[in-house]
């Protein structure tokens, strides 16, 4: 069963994204993780298959989605893995620097709630196309 | 002798010519009594038929002789050789003579003289024993023409006044028919006339070699050897004709007595003729020289500088005019004083050293700046060029100082220096004054960067904490809707949808207050931007969000500044964005983009506003319109306000209501200036 990992330590945030997934008929697999360094023992956890998928906040304690994305891409184990980056910064530089540090996409978060799960709409697709390679 | 030639050392032209001459005159006599003899002519008794004939020996050293004599004038060139050749031609002569004077007097004093001097080595010698003796010394007088030293010289005058003395006297007895020599026993002849002649040639010759004192006066090119050179000859033809003349009148009825009287008279006559002659050359040389002593006077008098003659010892010898006013002492006190006493006291060594130096010959003549005390104790400042006057000898005799007073120009030096260095001083204030600026400027620089860059960050945290929560009002709002929408009644689904529209309208305004915040950071980076062509792009994407909207765009050609293109195109956005808006309930909308007196425009025949509030425009939020009738955030013209202004340039508008709104802006480049607007009394965000 592919499992879906979320790094949010917003709540408010973390919620509305479970609904929008919901909408988009995304329901189970969904791990969600607060902070940067539960994320990291996570994906480092050797007894537990990696997630198909990541979903990252750029802004998450302590050290920040950038670094953690840094980290993952530097570990031979999760080089590949595919990252989905969050922010709600409209900054170019923040975009651009993922994607330098390898993530495989880049989302931002609306205001408006309907804006946001048609964003999702596109993270489900791709989740979908994940699960039928199987 | 050494050194340059003054008119007082003998001409040493002179003396080579009168000794080549003598030296060659005397050979070709010989030679030509030689080749008389050969050729049976009567060369040998001419002029005097029964004055003798020069014998054939004489005439052969009178060849050496001359040929020696005439040797000298390559004495400077070639010393080496023509002391050789004299040397050889000396010692035949000598040889010859001496063994003729043997023979002689061998002959004479010896009844087998005749025999001995016949089987002798040297062939028979027939001259007499004068002529002999003459050559013996005339061949010594030769050698010793050659030396240099006291003794040899007056050995040679010695012996060349001897034999020129007897050689003169034979002549002139021949000339006055009375040959000094009674023939002597022997068959010999007495010394012939062309013999005296010769030998008299000889010995001038021989003296001019050498010329000293008496002799030397002749080859002087003074005026002195000038009178010598003209009145002794005339002299001497004059009383050898006096003589002659005796000698006529005493056999005539004059008789002995009274001839000799006349004589003496017509002598006398004769030396005064020739002094007052004398005389008068004199007075002319006199006079030129006057004349020439004269020029200088004036010359060193009315100089423009002064010139002051200066003994050894500093004494003051000569001063001129303009050296007693440099020196500001009358000329009575300057002669009794030394040049020491006029020197500064700090300037003296240097001037005794230099003196010595002149004197020691180590510098010729030396220019510098010093200082000389007036009579009256003031300074004066003074450009000195001294030399040393030699004698031919070359010892010092006295210097020649000329002096130029220099005090004023040495004042204005001193002004010069001290303005230079009264600007150097200021400037160094001033460099002080603005370094400390700078720096202050600096530090202020670097805190303002500091601050701004503290804002952004803030700005940014802020807008980012600021975002969250609106996302989650505008979210669960929605989801609200969704999950327990059907159990709300219209009202409700209403209000829900009003909190969920102001959350979505406060992150528009985060977002433009952000990026309002932006444009006050970074730097600007100009190029050259084609306002025109992001006009027409801009006014694409316009239409092209609302096609079914009539409007018109007249955009001009060729606008163009040198701005940063990110932030022009966020002012056309703006502007164009505004026109856009407020012409949007007209049928048909024209906008404008161009230029006008070195201003660019945007202008619509929209809505407009009141001029009145036009101070309010550009205020963050400030809106003149309500949300019923235009919506927006407020903050684009401050946007636009603070792009022109980051660029150096100007914005202000102009409109009617219902009449349009134009928008005239610069980038830097103004030459307009705007009309002012009423300003409230905010300060500027």
């Amino acid at each position: 069963m592919k499992t879906m990992l979320v790094v949010e330590d917003n709540p408010d945030d973390a919620e509305l994204l479970r609904i929008a997934l919901e909408d988009n008929d995304i329901a189970s697999g969904i791990e969600l993780v607060t902070d940067g360094e539960s994320a990291l023992a996570r994906l480092g956890d050797d007894d537990r298959p990696l997630p198909a998928l990541v979903l990252l906040d750029l802004k998450v304690p302590p050290f920040g989605g950038l670094e953690i994305l840094r980290r993952l891409r530097s570990d031979a184990a999760t080089r590949h893995l595919p990252v989905v980056v969050l922010t709600s910064s409209h900054d170019d530089h923040d975009r651009l620097e993922s994607y330098r540090l390898g993530a495989n996409s880049y989302v931002r978060k609306p205001a408006g709630f309907a804006a946001f799960t048609s964003t999702v709409r596109q993270i489900g697709r791709y989740w979908m196309l994940l699960n039928e390679v199987a | 002798m050494t050194g340059p030639p003054t008119p007082q050392r003998p001409s040493a032209t002179r003396t080579r010519a009168a000794v080549t001459w003598c030296g060659s005159l005397a050979a070709a006599t010989g030679l030509a009594v030689l080749a008389g003899r050969a050729l049976g002519l009567e060369l040998p008794h001419w002029p005097l038929p029964d004055a003798g004939a020069m014998n054939p020996d004489a005439a052969f050293l009178f060849i050496v002789l001359g040929a020696a004599m005439a040797i000298i004038r390559w004495r400077e060139r070639a010393p080496r050789l023509s002391a050789t050749a004299i040397g050889i031609g000396s010692a035949i002569a000598g040889v010859a003579a001496g063994s003729a004077i043997v023979q002689r007097l061998a002959i004479d004093a010896l009844p087998a003289g005749k025999e001995i001097a016949a089987a002798s080595l040297f062939p028979p010698h027939r001259m007499d024993i004068p002529t002999a003796v003459s050559f013996l010394f005339l061949a010594v007088a030769l050698t010793l023409a050659g030396g240099r030293s006291q003794w040899s010289g007056t050995a040679m005058r010695a012996l060349a006044v001897t034999t020129g003395a007897l050689a003169a006297a034979v002549f002139v007895g021949y000339l006055y028919r009375t040959p000094p020599f009674p023939a002597p026993a022997s068959a010999t002849p007495a010394m012939a006339v062309q013999t005296a002649f010769g030998l008299a040639l000889l010995s001038f010759g021989v003296l001019a070699s050498r010329p000293w004192g008496w002799t030397a006066v002749f080859s002087r090119s003074t005026a002195a050897g000038d009178l010598a050179r003209k009145i002794v000859p005339a002299g001497i033809v004059a009383f050898l004709l006096i003589g002659r003349l005796h000698l006529a009148m005493e056999k005539t009825v004059l008789g002995p007595e009274l001839s000799f009287s006349i004589v003496k008279v017509a002598s006398m006559i004769v030396l005064i003729a020739l002094v007052t002659w004398w005389a008068g050359l004199l007075d002319r040389t006199q006079a030129e020289t006057t004349e020439s002593e004269e020029r200088f006077r004036a010359t060193f008098e009315q100089a423009a500088v002064g010139i002051a003659h200066v003994a050894l010892d500093g004494t003051f010898l000569r001063v001129n005019e303009r050296f007693c006013e440099i020196a500001g002492r009358p000329r009575d006190e300057l002669r009794g004083m030394t040049f020491q006493e006029i020197i500064h006291p700090d300037d003296l060594d240097a001037g005794l050293a230099r003196a010595r130096a002149l004197i020691d010959g180590t510098v010729r003549s030396d220019s510098i700046e010093r200082r000389h005390v007036r009579g009256d104790g003031s300074i004066v400042w003074v450009h000195l060029t001294e030399s040393i006057v030699r004698d031919p000898g070359g010892s010092p005799k006295y210097f020649i100082a000329v002096v130029e007073d220099i005090t004023r120009r040495r004042e204005i030096e001193a002004a010069l220096a001290a303005a230079r260095g009264e600007l150097e001083r200021r400037v160094e204030e001033r460099t002080a004054e603005l370094a400390y600026e700078r720096d202050r400027l600096r530090d202020t620089a670097a805190e303002l960067l500091h601050v701004n860059r503290e804002l952004e960050a803030f700005a940014h945290s802020v807008s980012h904490d600021l975002r969250a929560p609106l996302r989650a009002i505008e979210g669960f709002g929605r989801v609200l809707e969704q999950r327990a929408g059907a159990q709300l009644d219209a009202e409700a689904r209403h209000l829900l949808d009003r909190m969920r529209a102001a959350a979505v309208r406060m992150e528009t305004l985060i977002d433009a207050l952000l990026r309002l915040a932006r444009l006050s950071q970074g730097p600007l980076t100009c190029r050259h931007v084609d306002l025109t062509a992001a006009a027409r792009r801009i006014a694409g994407e316009l239409r092209a969000a609302d096609p079914h909207r009539e409007a018109v765009f007249v955009i001009a050609e060729g606008m163009s500044a040198d701005a940063d293109p990110a932030l022009v195109e966020v002012l056309l956005r703006n502007l164009l964005g505004n026109a856009w808006k407020f012409t949007s309930k007209q049928a048909r909308a024209k906008i404008e983009v161009g230029t006008a007196e070195g201003a660019f425009f945007v202008r619509d025949e929209g809505a407009g506003f009141d001029m009145e509030h036009a101070s309010r425009l550009f205020q963050p939020f400030e809106r003149l319109h309500s949300h019923e009738e235009f919506e927006g955030t407020g903050i684009g013209l401050a946007t636009v306000r603070r792009i022109v202004h980051r660029h150096g340039g100007t914005i202000w508008p102009e409109a009617a209501p219902e009449k349009g709104a134009t928008f005239f802006f610069t980038l830097g480049t103004a030459s307009r200036t705007p009309p002012a607007l009423p300003q409230p009394n905010m300060e500027e965000p």
